[in-house]
């Protein structure tokens, strides 16, 4: 994080704010459209959120809607996360990603499917417990419980079934 | 001994497989290799693949499993460097070779190597009371130990070294080392003064010499024909039942 910055950029802001008594913990206080967050380093990307829509609320988590994840390494595009949902904490921006989760990555020619992964910025790795598929030209990569790094260059994967195409 | 000769045949062909399993959750060097794996199925407990640098590699751990059409490979570890070819395997190591007529064919070591791209490999045991073992199991049983093998799928050819025992139910043969040549169709027994011990129905014999050379003979097929040589200070008997002369 040292040398990062983070930017929170939104194209529409509506506000949902009640007037007057605090709203507790939990309840939406702003929707966000067009919901954009990006993190760099030494003038480099890192990493950019997009999200259709971003409920933040109280408690220091964002609902984010049809959320889409670009990786970079070295300031180049090295693979993109998408999920139907997820959250965004706001003080630690991790994010985690649920149901039909994938990520391309492009180099690798590899692609994941599952159903929830948890996104670390601290140490810029993806988690899961839940089932994984890992589709590569010459392989469908099955397997339970998954940790790697955002370019997919580095993947450990549990009860791993391999069948070969 | 024609079971042990179909199997150091078969473990050639196999032992080449075993390279191909480590590789297989990887993308194959060839397209020819590639092809011969489709339908393969590998398993473990964990896979951890890395790449950069230039350099892929894949690390399975925990009853590491890999099958196909009769085939069996297993080990309690494998790593497969892709830049240098080199599939590394450890603990409990067992290949195993179903054949037509339900003959099957099974070879266990404790550490194995093998290069996809230079197609050598090495089995080893964990030291002289846990050796090389391998075994056919069919009609006919047949099964022996050995310290090492080594083999060289391009080649065809197989080493067995140190202590080489083989048994079935036609007799025993020992020698320090057992050169198996596939397209010569030949097996040559040396070192240590080898010795070749036949106990038939009809006839029984043994003999010592400097080396022994087992020869593949054309036959029909479903059958073995050998000719066997036994060259240099060459020391024997037969012993016919009573009621037949010596020869």
């Amino acid at each position: 994080m040292t040398g990062a910055r983070l930017l929170i950029g939104l194209a529409a802001l509506a506000c949902a704010c009640s007037a007057g008594s605090a709203p507790p913990a939990g309840e939406v206080l702003q929707v966000m459209e067009d919901f954009t967050m990006s993190q760099t380093a030494e003038g480099q990307h890192l990493w950019q959120l997009k999200a259709r829509k971003a409920d933040i609320s109280l408690d220091g988590a964002a609902r984010i809607t049809e959320p889409e994840l670009l990786f970079y390494r070295k300031g180049v595009h090295a693979s993109t996360a998408r999920a139907r949902k997820g959250t965004v904490q706001t003080g630690s921006n991790d994010v985690a990603l649920e149901e039909d989760v994938v990520i391309v990555a492009h180099a690798e020619k590899t692609t994941l499917h599952t159903t929830r992964l948890d996104y670390s910025t601290k140490d810029r790795r993806f988690r899961t417990n839940e089932e994984v598929l890992i589709v590569r030209p010459d392989a469908r990569i099955k397997g339970k419980g998954m940790e790697a790094d955002e370019a997919l260059t580095d993947i450990t994967l549990y009860k791993q079934e391999t069948v070969l195409k | 001994m024609t079971a042990s000769w179909a199997l150091l045949l078969l473990l050639c062909g196999l032992c080449s497989a075993a390279g191909d399993n480590g590789s297989s959750a990887a993308t194959p060097s060839s397209t020819t290799l590639h092809e011969e794996l489709i339908g393969s199925v590998v398993r473990s407990a964990r896979w951890n693949i890395r790449r950069g640098g230039g350099n892929t590699v894949e690390e399975m751990t925990g009853d590491v499993t890999y099958e196909r059409q009769g085939r069996y490979l297993r080990a309690d570890s494998a790593v497969y460097d892709h830049k240098s070819g080199w599939l590394d395997a450890k603990g409990s190591i067992l290949a195993r070779q179903s054949l037509d007529r339900g003959e099957t064919i099974s070879l266990d070591g404790q550490q194995g190597r093998f290069n996809m791209k230079t197609k050598l490999g090495q089995l080893t045991g964990l030291d002289p009371l846990d050796p090389v073992r391998f075994a056919f199991a069919g009609a006919t049983q047949a099964s022996g130990t050995a310290r090492r093998l080594r083999w060289d799928a391009s080649a065809m050819t197989a080493v067995l070294e140190e202590d080489v025992r083989c048994s079935g139910p036609q007799g025993t043969a020992s020698a320090d080392q057992a050169l198996y040549n596939h397209p010569e169709g030949s097996l040559t027994l040396q070192g240590r003064r080898p010795v070749l011990q036949a106990a038939l129905p009809t006839w029984s014999a043994a003999v010592q010499a400097d080396s022994i050379v087992f020869l593949k003979l054309p036959s029909l097929p479903g059958t073995h024909r050998l000719r066997t040589l036994a060259e240099g200070a060459v020391r024997g008997w037969i012993l016919f039942p009573k009621g037949l002369k010596d020869r």
